[in-house]
């Protein structure tokens, strides 16, 4: 890499990293691999430098496939006894800071996948078709991912509901 | 009942906003991006080495750490001498991806783009999934256990003719199969959450055994309460006994199916199964999660008692123990522990580990090749006995074949992975 290059890679890590590196930590819900999957993506656009038309657009499109890529590979694979877990029973609602504080835990417990699709959807508000782009799928797998996700969401975390089912109290009164 | 997409917006915000700007990250970068290779290249020279790179010194202490089975067999300043006319090969391969001469197309099943490849042959699979969980020959064909994108319960069991037929055995929780040393039988259990809990496991498990050419069902069991989580089918003892773990992340043994008799029974203490011989006569397991020592072992395949044990830091992963069961192929990653990497908040914690792939006396675990160099990201058998190795090497990716006697070459050429992985051999570590 010659100076020239070298400075504009500087200049888009100045500019971009912070929001690569939020969005990396959506995705993954853990600062260290947050950090090291923005890194390794970053590593790899230095070695394409010259070859990359849009650096950001190649950066997240790298963080999505490792990520995909490392929950293959992880050491010893025990996902497979974490099926569904249990419905949570309806609460009384809470106030907002809780919400936000138990989704953060429900979105940790959807697939990758599922997150995946979340977060470009609703964290970096990107359209449909872009969505596709990033994950190499059509329009229609987008939807129907996103729909299923927001589907396990709601299952999850049954609060997140507009109009939330009423407790058995409730429907009692 | 819609979802609230705006309290999901915001708490995805909060979620994220609490990431610190980070300085230095382009220095970080650019120091990696010079360094990695040089990492792989120290790691594989051997010994304690001790680098300066772009100004970032850091040391490779001891590429064989403690607690690893005597390799001083395969250090070549320990080898025995050599007979003076036919020299042995040297018993430790250092493998260049870039180095390394064409052999011939691997000789095992793999997928890539809708088709299944073994050899000469393509197979048509068209079917939409997320990865492959296993793939392997069968009488008459292939098995393939495909994952779903949205979860554990939508994995599907395949079983594809070598004209392109292909039939559905199975649809849901199907977290493993099995394949008879023959390839006539073929083993799986489907799982039944409904009754279960996260913590027990599920609460009913149907164990099947079928013909592997028509998928006739041959062998039927169901487990049901406190045994309902006992089934995850590992690999066959034999014709007549499958050796099956637990569905759970506590598990209390590994269980042997016997066929005949329709019992599951107690047969070792550890937690989960990682490799079967293909003869039946041994198989690699781990301890439990919560054990102090989780290093494998490869025990008896009729007592179950340990035979030996492997270093912490070594897997022995499905495809580990070659066709006659003669040899296993073990990975070491050498390194820290994640659980000891240095943490500073704010700043990344990377470490390029480097591996070591041992290919031991499956019998003792006495070392006879070590292969150094190579990313491995699958490592399996092929049928006439030489080692097939899916390495990684940044974005690229190639199949090396290995052999028991020495040298390694490319059984596909270097393929680039930055748009994704180019192929899959349904087994990983």
């Amino acid at each position: 890499m010659d100076a020239q290059a070298e400075g504009e890679f500087r200049e888009f890590v100045e500019a971009r990293s912070l929001a690569l590196r939020r969005t990396a930590y959506a995705l993954t819900g853990d600062p260290h691999q947050a950090e090291d999957l923005v890194q390794a993506a970053l590593v790899k656009l230095v070695r394409r430098w010259h070859r990359v038309d849009n650096p950001e657009a190649y950066v997240r499109r790298i963080m999505y496939h490792d990520l995909a890529s490392r929950w293959r590979r992880r050491r010893i694979v025990r996902e497979d006894a974490v099926a569904e877990p249990p419905d949570r029973p309806v609460t009384d609602a809470a106030d907002a800071v809780l919400h936000r504080l138990d989704l953060t835990q429900v979105l940790l417990r959807l697939s990758p996948g599922q997150r995946a699709v979340l977060v470009l959807r609703f964290y970096e508000d990107l359209p449909e078709r872009e969505i596709a782009e990033i994950l190499r799928c059509s329009v229609g797998t987008v939807r129907s991912q996103t729909s299923r996700a927001l589907a396990r969401l709601r299952t999850l975390a049954p609060e997140l509901a507009a109009d939330p089912v009423p407790t058995p109290e409730e429907a009692s009164a | 009942m819609t979802l609230d997409e705006q309290r999901l917006r915001d708490a995805l915000d909060e979620f994220a906003r609490g990431v610190p700007p980070r300085a230095g990250l382009a220095d970080a970068v650019l120091r990696q991006a010079s360094r990695r290779r040089t990492v792989l290249r120290l790691a594989a020279a051997g010994g304690t080495a001790v680098a300066v790179a772009a100004g970032t010194t850091f040391v490779l202490t001891d590429p064989l750490p403690a607690g690893r089975v005597d390799l001083g067999s395969v250090d070549p300043a320990a080898a025995p001498p050599a007979p003076a006319q036919t020299p042995a090969p040297d018993p430790v391969i250092d493998a260049d991806l870039d180095a390394l001469p064409a052999g011939a197309a691997a000789a095992v099943p793999w997928y890539s783009g809708g088709v299944i490849h073994h050899g000469a042959a393509e197979v048509p699979f068209d079917v939409e999934f997320a990865a492959i969980r296993s793939l392997s020959a069968v009488a008459g064909g292939y098995v393939v256990l495909t994952a779903d994108a949205e979860g554990q319960d939508g994995n599907e069991l395949w079983l594809v003719s070598s004209g392109g037929e292909r039939t559905r055995l199975a649809r849901g929780a199907v977290y493993s199969m099995a394949v008879s040393a023959d390839g006539a039988l073929l083993g799986w259990a489907e799982h039944d959450w409904s009754a279960g809990s996260l913590d027990d496991g599920p609460g009913r498990t149907l164990l099947y055994v079928a013909d592997a050419a028509t998928g006739e069902v041959r062998h039927r069991r169901e487990q049901t309460g406190a045994d309902g989580p006992v089934g995850s089918v590992r690999g066959f003892l034999g014709p007549g006994r499958v050796v099956v773990d637990s569905a759970t992340n506590a598990p209390s043994g590994v269980y042997v199916w016997d066929l005949e008799a329709d019992t599951v029974t107690p047969w070792t203490e550890f937690g989960f199964t990682t490799a079967v011989s293909p003869t039946g006569e041994l198989a690699a397991v781990v301890p439990p999660n919560e054990a102090a020592d989780r290093s494998p072992a490869v025990v008896d395949g009729v007592t179950g008692e340990v035979r030996w044990r492997a270093p912490q830091n070594a897997t022995i992963g499905t495809g580990g123990f070659s066709p006659d069961g003669r040899y296993v192929a073990e990975v070491l990653e050498i390194g820290p522990p994640p659980a000891e990497l240095p943490r500073t908040p704010g700043a990344l914690t990377s470490y390029d580990y480097a591996y070591e792939i041992v290919v031991a006396d499956a019998a003792t675990g006495a070392p006879v090749r070590t292969i150094r160099g190579l990313q491995p990201a699958v490592v399996t058998w092929e049928p006439d006995g030489a080692l097939l190795v899916q390495a990684a090497e940044d974005d690229r990716t190639a199949l090396v074949r290995c052999f028991v006697d020495g040298g390694c070459e490319l059984a596909d050429p270097i393929r680039d992975t930055s748009d994704g992985r180019p192929y899959d051999l349904g087994s990983g570590l």
